[in-house]
Formats: C-alpha cells, structure tokens, sequence
C-alpha cells in the first residue's frame, strides 16, 4: 500500500462513505440466492432443463466479480482512486438497470455479470484507499471495518431479498440500486477529491488478467451443464431432457488448461504480476489457499441450495404460495449466515490463542457435521431441525474462515499484504463459482435420473418435491465431502498465529 | 412578360390538374370487401384444402388448466398439422412457481408426449392427446362450427405480415369448439375473431375468448376471459411426423 495520502477529510469519514458503496455491492452478491425461483418463472425458463443457462444469473455476477477484483485495484494505481471508484459506480447502475429490465435470460445474465465488474471492484479499491489515507497503525482496524460491512452486505442479501419480494416486484430490488448507486457516487466524489492522481506507478498486467478471465470462464462454462434441446427436436428420444456436460466441455476445458498453464507461467515472468507465484513456496500460505478454495465451494452449496430447497419443498410439498415460499427461504439462509458471522468471530478469537490449525480443523469438521446433518433432510423437514443443522453449519463454515484467511495474509511478505488480501476474497470465489456450475450440472442429472421412476400419470407435485429434496440432500453431502476433501490441506498450517488486530480477524 | 406570366400560369395549372388525374389513375383501389358470412365460409373451405400447417397459440387472461386439479395452465403451444391425422407441438405450461415443457405428437388415436421432468416420450390416452382429424371433418370440423357462427361482423383490416387482412368477430357455440380444443374451453358462448387474408383469404389468425372461464376462475382473480391466440401458417409446406421412440 502507498505511502499516506493528504486529504482534507477525516479518514474514518472518508471509510464511512465509501463503505456505502460497498455495503451495496455486496447485498447483490446474494439477493438472488432467494428471488432465483421467481426470477427463472418470470423469464419462463422451463424446469428442469433450464436450470444449468439460469444457474449462470448466479455463475455470470460470481464469475465477473472474481475477474475485477485484482485488475480493478491496480487500475485505481494507474488512473487515480476516485476516477476508477466512480467508474466501477457506474458499471454496477447500468448492470442493474438492465437486471431490472431484463425479459430474456441473455440479458439478466449479461445485466448481473455488469453488475458485478462494477461490484467487484469496490472492495479492493476500498482497500488501497484505506492504504492511502490511513496511519500504517490504524489500518487494520479499518480494513477491518471495511470487512464488516462487506460480509454484513452479502450476509443481509437473501433476507433483503426474500422480504423486498413479499412487497415489490422482483425487479425493484435492481432498480433501487440506481438512486442509490448515484448517492454513493455523490458520496464518492466527495471523499475521494483528493485521491484522483495516479499514485506511486505500477504497471498493469493485461495479459495476466486475460488469461486468468479465460482459464476461469472456460472451466465455468466447460462445468454447465448441456440444456438439452430445449427446442422441438421430436426425432430424439429426450427431446428435452437435460443434464450431462455440453459437447463443447472437452475444448472448453482444454482451453481452461492451456490458459492455466500460461497464466502461471506469465506471473513468474510479469513486472507486477497480478498473482505473485513465489507467495506459494510458503507451505502454510499454500495449504490456507486450498482450504480456501474448497471452503468457497461448500459455502455455496450453502447459500444457494438451502434457499433453493425450502423454496422448492415449501411450494411444493407444503402448500405455501409463492411468496410465502421466498420469504421463508430468506428467513432460513438468515439464520445460516447469522451463525457464520458470529462464529466468525469466535475463530478469529481462536486463532489469536490457537493458531491456525486447530480452529481449521475444527471449523472444517462441525460444518461437515452440518452438512451431513442437512443431507438428512427430506421434503416432511420441521422448521427447528433446519434451524438446528443451520446453525452448525453455520457455525462450522464461520469458524474455519478467520484462521484461513489470517494465515494467507500473515504468512505473504509484507509488501504483498494487500494482494494476499484480495487473494483471500479471490480464491474463495474462484471456489464458489466452479463449484455451483459442476453441482448444478450434477444435480440436473441426478433429477433427471431420479424423474424417470415414474410414468407421466405420477408426476405429481409431491413427487416432484421429493425428488427435489432428495437431489439437494445428495447435494449437501457432496458439500460435506468438500470439507472433509478441505482438512487434508488444513493439517499442513502452521500450528502458530502471528499477532493480528481484532479488527482483521472480525472482517474475515 | 404579362403573356409570359398567363402562359406560365396557365401551364403550371394544366401541369397540376395532369398530376391529380395521374395520381387518381395509379391510386389503388380497395374494392369492397365479400359479406363476413361469405369471408368465414371461404377461408374455413380453403382451411378444409389445406394439407398442413404451423400453428402457434398463445393463451392470455384466465388460465387454461390441463388438470382438473388446477395446477398446469397451458401458456403456449406451438406445432404442426399434417392431414389427415397428425400433429406435433412444443407445450409450455407453467405450475405454481415453475414452467415447464413437454413434447407433443398425435398420429390418429395414438397420443404421445414427454415427462416434463425428464423429456421421456411415453404414451398416453387418446383423451389426453388432440387428434387433428377432428378439425378437418365435414359435420363437426372447424368448417361446421364456423358455418353456425353468429353475430358476424366486420372489424377495420389490419395488416400482417405486411399483407392485409380481413378482420371480423362474432360468436361461436361453446359446446361445439370444445372438441376441437381438448374440451379445455366452456360449453357457454365463446366469442371468436377472426383474420383472413385479403388477397388469398387464408385463415391466418384466430381469437377465441371463453367467457365461461370468468364464471369458473376462483374469486379474486381478476383476470379477463380465457384468450387463445392462434397464428397459422406455412399453409402446405409438407411437414414429416412420426411417432417418437419411447422410453424403456
């Protein structure tokens, strides 16, 4: 981070202020977790075989956050940190005010994935702000605040969400963000007047950058799955059947491949690579990376399936209308990300005094109890069993969080703090996003292996939630696997803490 | 210069009056439209002759439920006819918070559609399916119905397609349609309308509002009557159907 920068306002009104932008960035990360059943009927996508294009309206924002992470902070080096903040502002305006007007998949896709590059890019420009204007002393702390306010904003999500939805339209929730996203860029040009020179220069590594976004978009893609022909094509046996991976996924994940291998290869010879190579000799740094990455994909098996389940099974099975359905999904994931956020902050505690292995492991081993736990679930579910197995998981998932992503950032050299930061953010996304597209894919497939038991007389809604629940519960325990497939890295961490703020632990 | 004015006026008077007649001459002329009982019977004739067709139905207002349950309405359907007892189509229909899509084929009495769950062709009973035959038949076929429609009246033409179209409405027995819709369409009075073409009187488009559906909807639903909009075309273009494979 840059030496201090002068500027006539207070650093902490400067962090509040750009907090705001990021708080709303953040809150549509995972508003759709609980509107997704709404939004795919109100663009007609026909179930089951449209689910693997609808989960991109997740996959496509997930994805094009992860890309401007670590381009969009070294852009602000280059063009000055209110020019890129402003221009990110107004990436995420248009993205939702194209979401809101979108009558066709194509367009909420692409309308989420401009929400996103705009999105994605607040939370490391924040941080290289709070570089500039924050005493070294004091800089943790505010990272910290930054932190908090940016997983109270996904963590608040689903709820807003489900509740917007039991008033307005879906649509709205995309549309408020535009007077909003224009009061958070009046409340940018006011903090940041002083922060809009280039500062200490750095160069930019573009092609780094274009690898990384085809190596990712590739294996995204490579892992949706095949729609079916979704069109009339009566001379096949399945004319609409759906599942399995696309024709293309070979080439696709070639390509992932082929642009993984030179992307590497680009960072060991780039200037100022995006991702420095040489961070990874630290065995510790390496191990907290994979658990990581692995937690990232279990924490969205989470928050999109749960919702997704006590949608499908509310509806269905129990008679709930539509609203109803969404809104008690968001109540559901509320819970869920509630446990996470406090258990967070027990394993920060944890980690200062423990290390950070056995917090890891510990996290790692109570949510894939609760993973197994919500494995169990079944469409005749009571509403105090999924509280219970929501809350372990919960609880497990927030615990294994802090003491990942304080030993990524304590074992990076100390000039590379910041990237090691967004790393933390970055690979966990990474996680999240392939994860969601090879368990929709996977999930698509069971469902329709599991439909065909029953003759067209016997697709009835319960049988239809059933399957449903059953597909998810396998879902869940997939999830589990992931961290069991996690403690094996997490053993490899290194048993002692370095000192850290409170601050830094609360954030993550 | 007083002579050249007068002669100058005087031909740009002859030269204005030659462009009036000129323009009158070349304006075409709409001739009258045949009486609307004469458009129905010519184009439900021309529809008899026909071989085959593409029909796209769009279903607005009340809902069309497949189920007596109540839960599957039918939102679009979109096929092909092939005289003289075939008949494909792509069904969208929607439950309560999802749609859903099934694959359609009848060839006489043999009905077959996909799971919606999984795309698998089964077979299912005649009643389930639509035999097309019914349309074309002399004493209940679409011709019959149309012959006894009432209260005929022409509306102002309309173009599609970029070609002008006869509009007309009128009334239709309930009862009487119902086969030809899969009986999902009341048994009270269904207003229709209707659109020809000018040049060729091919039945292009039809409306058919069930007013009866207002009367079933439960209360609280302010929707208007059932609408099925139907747009038919590729009259003649051969269309191959045959039965699916079904599933082991």
């Amino acid at each position: 981070m840059s030496a201090r920068t002068r500027t006539n306002i207070q650093p902490v009104m400067i962090l509040a202020l750009i907090s705001f932008s990021v708080f709303l960035g953040a809150l549509d990360l995972t508003v759709v977790s609980t509107i997704l059943r709404q939004v795919i009927f109100d663009l007609e996508i026909p179930f089951p075989s449209g689910l693997n294009q609808a989960a991109w309206i997740v996959t496509g924002y997930l994805l094009a956050y992860t890309l401007t992470m670590p381009v969009m902070g070294r852009l602000s080096d280059l063009y000055g940190r209110r020019r890129v903040f402003l221009v990110c502002l107004l990436l995420f305006v248009l993205g939702s005010m194209v979401v809101g007007v979108a009558n066709s998949l194509p367009l909420m896709i692409a309308g989420r994935g401009l929400q996103a590059l705009g999105a994605g890019a607040l939370v490391p420009v924040s941080m290289a702000v709070i570089g500039d204007v924050f005493p070294p002393e004091r800089r943790a702390m505010a990272l910290g605040v930054l932190g908090a306010i940016d997983t109270a904003g996904w963590v608040v999500g689903p709820l807003y969400g489900a509740v917007m939805v039991t008033q307005f339209e879906w649509r709205w929730i995309f549309f408020i963000n535009v007077p909003l996203g224009l009061i958070a860029a009046l409340l940018t040009f006011v903090a940041l007047r002083d922060l809009d020179r280039p500062v200490a220069p750095a160069k930019m590594d573009y092609p780094g950058a274009v690898l990384l976004s085809i190596a990712l978009a590739s294996l995204s893609i490579a892992l949706t799955g095949d729609s079916g022909s979704a069109e009339s094509s009566f001379a096949a046996a399945n004319p609409v059947a759906g599942g399995g991976l696309s024709p293309y996924a070979p080439v696709l994940l070639a390509t992932f491949l082929v642009a993984g291998v030179l992307f590497v290869w680009r960072e060991t010879r780039a200037a100022s690579p995006l991702i420095d190579p040489g961070m990874f000799r630290n065995v510790t740094f390496s191990a907290a990376c994979l658990v990581n990455l692995l937690v990232g994909g279990a924490l969205i098996a989470a928050v999109v399936d749960v919702p997704l389940f006590v949608n499908t099974v509310t509806l269905l099975a129990r008679g709930f209308t539509p609203a109803q359905a969404d809104l008690q999904s968001g109540v559901i994931l509320a819970i869920l990300t509630s446990a996470m956020v406090l258990a967070a902050l027990v394993g920060g505690w944890l980690t200062e005094r423990l290390g950070y292995r056995l917090p890891a492991l510990f996290g790692l081993g109570v949510a894939l109890i609760g993973f197994v736990l919500l494995s169990r679930w079944g469409a005749a579910l009571e509403d105090f069993t999924q509280a219970r197995d929501l809350i372990v998981c919960g609880i497990g998932l927030g615990m294994v969080i802090a003491p990942i992503a304080t030993a990524v950032i304590n074992t990076a050299p100390e000039q590379q703090r910041g990237t090691a930061s967004a790393l933390v953010l970055i690979l966990r996304l990474i996680g999240m996003t392939i994860l969601l597209s090879a368990l929709t894919t996977w999930g698509v497939m069971r469902f329709d292996e599991l439909s065909r038991a029953a003759t067209l007389s016997q697709v009835t809604a319960n049988f239809v939630a059933q399957i449903s629940a059953q597909v998810m519960d396998e879902i869940f325990m997939l999830a589990a696997g992931v961290c069991a497939a996690a403690l094996v890295p997490a053993l490899f961490l290194r048993r002692t803490a370095a000192p850290l703020t409170r601050a830094v632990h609360s954030w993550w | 210069m007083k002579h050249t004015w007068r002669s100058r006026n005087h031909r740009g008077l002859c030269l204005a009056l030659s462009l009036v007649l000129f323009a009158s001459a070349c304006a075409v002329s709409t001739p009258p439209p045949p009486p609307p009982d004469q458009i129905v019977s010519r184009s439900a004739q021309k529809l008899l002759n026909t071989q085959s067709l593409h029909f796209v139905v769009e279903f607005t207002g009340q809902p069309t439920y497949l189920d007596t349950a109540r839960t599957l309405a039918l939102r679009r359907v979109e096929g092909d006819i092939q005289r003289p007892d075939r008949m494909r189509a792509s069904v969208k229909a929607s439950l309560p918070g999802a749609f859903v899509m099934i694959q359609a084929i009848g060839i006489g009495e043999d009905q077959y559609a996909t799971n919606p769950l999984n795309g698998q062709w089964q077979k299912i009973p005649a009643e389930w399916g639509f035999n097309p035959a019914l349309l074309f038949e002399s004493k209940s076929g679409l011709t019959a119905i149309l012959a006894d429609a009432r209260d005929l009246a022409m509306l102002p033409d309309e173009t599609i397609e970029n070609q002008r179209h006869y509009h007309l409405r009128g009334q239709i027995s309930g009862a009487k349609i119902a086969p030809l819709t899969g009986w999902l369409v009341g048994e009270g009075v269904v207003r229709f309308e209707f659109w020809a073409g000018a040049n060729d009187l091919n039945m292009r488009r039809i409306r058919l509002i069930d007013e009866s559906s207002v009367a079933n909807a439960p209360p609280g639903a302010p929707l208007p009557p059932a609408q099925w909009n139907m747009d038919l075309s590729q009259f003649d273009v051969p269309v191959k159907i045959d039965a699916p494979q079904l599933a082991r």
